[in-house]
């Protein structure tokens, strides 16, 4: 089994190519024309999202190329220079190609524009406080969540990321909860979504999600919106090359099912596979409504609502350790109606809004929150508009809580 | 515009059920205490449409209750879907102010909740106005001056509103973009935490005796788990009892002018919880209305 946090190879600069002039060049298969008007038209690579705004007369130029030929075949000695020039933009662009040179089989882009962004933040070009990610992937378990990622973007439009005007710092929000602001000063950016070729092997989208992770930097925590609970594995196999790491998933349904032999692993199976990994420390379960008999090992720890209710989470977390690298999922899947269905005393089986809310509040308080995700959101469930305000709501909690107690900036 | 009167059709659908089967007004037959209005109405929500359905599945709903007191269904206000928002907003406080003008309680069935704006405005005979107004949201974005307004707008134009006295918001909650409690001197902001833990009678506190009282309940103040067929729905809202509880007090303790239940929406429920809530908390208020005479 490849390794599943393996980096997707890049693409091969310009700069390695050499002088284009000595190649003979053609068109990529993946090019398309995306618009025409009398003076200009705009070519993209749909494989690698890159596009180029090009004359009409450059355009007939990038068309001569439909068939594999050398520079010096469609252009005059005289015009050489300039067209040199122009041919490194377009193999840049991956809109020409070496047509002698291997071909990949596979798509090499690593992300995805998204029709809404996350708050409406700005798409990410630079270093920020927060990077969402989506992973609209759902091939792991029975759920079907592959456009949850976009579900969450939309509702997360009732939660405008704004400016301050007197000092162009992000505004944060008003929690209303607890009558405080949130997240003030702290910037967001969102990355689009992880590229998934359904049908590609499921190590090759791991390997793309560590790679979206890596390009998108250390100094970020990543809000990552799955997708199933086997992205939780991807993200969290990602972040523990930067040091050991506890994943804590908030989850009615614990996923700890022995490993299985299979190279592919259903979305029950995280909790094992992950502990395989080198520098994943522990796996916390917590909110599952009666006492699971999984037994995984003295790594895997549960916690279950009634003992989350009989003890305030600050204690229970001191049975392992303080200010641990925390990488925190949430599973939507809590947001059922028979977890949150109430009984005559008022008590639900499953942890409410506001117990989610403290436990996250409270997991950073005590630790170091540097990742998360959100994952399991059912689009075929007529509550999915409500997960989906659910999840916008704990986001926003979870990051807030990641800059720790006193609000400040980790 | 007309009074549509299903009474007087012949289809025998779910379309023909009458609140709590009350009997439908005829043009020019008795008045009662309570008079029922609906207006299916999108119009002032941007975001999710299907709250049309709400006077619908509202009366749906309402018929596993039979009620002592007495009261008529005038049925919806018609040319909802053929008319722009802004005279839609004149014509359904027209037909409000009909029913006002009779001395009768208007119940609103809604619909999204810019329609409030009409049945308050349709109130003005009151020099001094208290609004309740369950929600999640306190609806106070801001707002142009124009014709007509949108659902989140509302509340901040019915308190520019002269006759407008106290506003009790209940149920506020979620992140949102600023301090809401803070956006006017008139309104006292009843978080849905401190609602679920503060006594029961503290509701009356900011509405004085003697002055009239009118209750807006949006259900999404209802938390979505027991409420889910409404189009902006907030995690950690309060139970449709405890609203049930809080808007029969004030209706035996203060005297209430005017009702309305907004924003459910059957597209998005979950076998009719919503609107079945929002038709017992009807239930629940209606006969308190009757001791107090509707004017003075």
């Amino acid at each position: 089994m490849r390794n599943p946090d393996f980096p997707v190879d890049a693409s091969v600069s310009s700069a390695e190519r050499g002088d284009p002039s000595a190649l003979r060049l053609v068109l990529s298969d993946d090019w398309i024309l995306e618009s025409q008007d009398e003076t200009h038209v705009t070519v993209a690579n749909t494989a690698t999202a890159a596009r180029m705004k090009l004359s009409t007369a450059a355009y007939q130029f990038l068309k001569a190329f439909a068939k594999p030929r050398r520079l010096d075949e469609v252009v005059s000695p005289g015009a050489m220079a300039g067209a040199r020039a122009q041919v490194g933009k377009l193999l840049e662009k991956q809109l020409l190609l070496d047509a002698d040179a291997p071909r990949a089989d596979r798509a090499l882009r690593l992300r995805t524009t998204v029709p809404y962004r996350f708050c409406n933040a700005p798409a990410y070009t630079a270093a920020s406080d927060f990077v969402v990610l989506g992973v609209p992937y759902d091939l792991a378990g029975t759920v079907d969540c592959r456009g949850a990622p976009t579900a969450i973007r939309q509702k997360s439009l009732d939660y405008l990321y704004r400016m301050r005007i007197t000092d162009g710092r992000p505004n944060g929000w008003f929690d209303a909860n607890r009558e405080t602001w949130i997240l003030r000063g702290a910037t967001l950016a969102d990355a689009g979504d992880v590229y998934v070729e359904y049908g590609e092997d499921q190590s090759e989208l791991f390997g793309r999600i560590s790679s979206a992770l890596e390009e998108l930097g250390e100094g970020a925590v990543p809000v990552v919106l799955g997708g199933d609970s086997s992205v939780t594995y991807a993200v969290a196999a990602a972040l523990r090359r930067r040091g050991p790491l506890t994943v804590v998933q908030l989850s009615a349904e614990p996923v700890t099912a022995p490993a299985s032999a299979s190279e592919v692993f259903g979305t029950d199976e995280v909790a094992a596979r992950l502990l395989q990994l080198e520098g994943i420390e522990r796996f916390v379960s917590l909110g599952a409504p009666t006492t699971s008999s999984a037994s995984l090992g003295d790594r895997v720890m549960l916690y279950d609502v009634p003992t989350l209710r009989r003890a305030p989470l600050d204690t229970l977390a001191c049975d392992w350790g303080g200010k641990a690298a925390v990488h925190l999922s949430i599973d939507l899947g809590v947001t059922k109606p028979e977890y949150l269905r109430t009984d005559e005393h008022g008590a639900s089986a499953g942890l409410s809004q506001s117990e989610l809310r403290s436990i996250i509040t409270a997991l950073g308080r005590r630790h170091r929150l540097v990742g998360i995700d959100l994952v399991g959101l059912d689009t075929r469930s007529g509550f999915a508009h409500l997960s989906a305000a659910v999840a916008c709501d704990l986001a926003l909690t979870a990051m807030d809580a990641s800059r720790g107690h006193d609000g400040a900036k980790r | 515009m007309e009074w549509r009167n299903e009474a007087t059709t012949s289809s025998g659908d779910d379309t023909s059920q009458s609140l709590f089967g009350w009997p439908r007004a005829e043009e020019g037959s008795p008045r009662a205490r309570i008079e029922v209005i609906g207006v299916p109405s999108d119009c002032g929500n941007g975001g999710a449409s299907g709250a049309r359905f709400g006077p619908e599945a509202i009366r749906r709903a309402s018929q596993s209750f039979r009620l002592e007191v007495a009261g008529v269904d005038r049925g919806d206000v018609e040319g909802v879907h053929g008319h722009d928002w802004a005279e839609v907003l004149v014509s359904a406080q027209h037909e409000i102010e009909r029913i006002v003008e009779g001395d009768a309680i208007p119940i609103v069935l809604g619909g999204d909740h810019s329609i409030s704006y009409a049945a308050v405005a349709a109130l003005r005979r009151h020099p001094t106005l208290n609004i309740v107004w369950f929600d999640a949201h306190t609806d106070f974005c801001a707002w142009s001056g124009g014709r007509w307004h949108d659902h989140k707008q509302v509340l901040r134009r019915i308190a520019g509103l002269g006759h407008v006295g106290r506003i009790l918001q209940i149920g506020h909650r979620g992140i949102t973009y600023f301090d809401e409690s803070a956006r006017s001197n008139k309104m006292t902001v009843m978080s849905a935490n401190a609602a679920r833990s503060a006594p029961l009678e503290s509701v009356l506190e900011p509405l004085p005796e003697g002055e009239p009282v009118y209750i807006s309940v949006d259900v999404d103040a209802i938390d979505p788990r027991l409420a889910p067929g409404t189009g902006h729905p907030v995690p950690g809202g309060v139970s449709g009892e405890l609203i049930e509880q809080m808007a029969s007090l004030i209706a035996s303790r203060r005297r209430v002018v005017g009702l309305d239940v907004m924003e459910v929406n059957p597209l998005l429920d979950h076998r009719d919880t919503t609107s079945a809530l929002a038709a017992r908390m009807l239930a629940a208020v209606a006969p308190h209305l009757a001791p107090f005479p509707p004017s003075e």
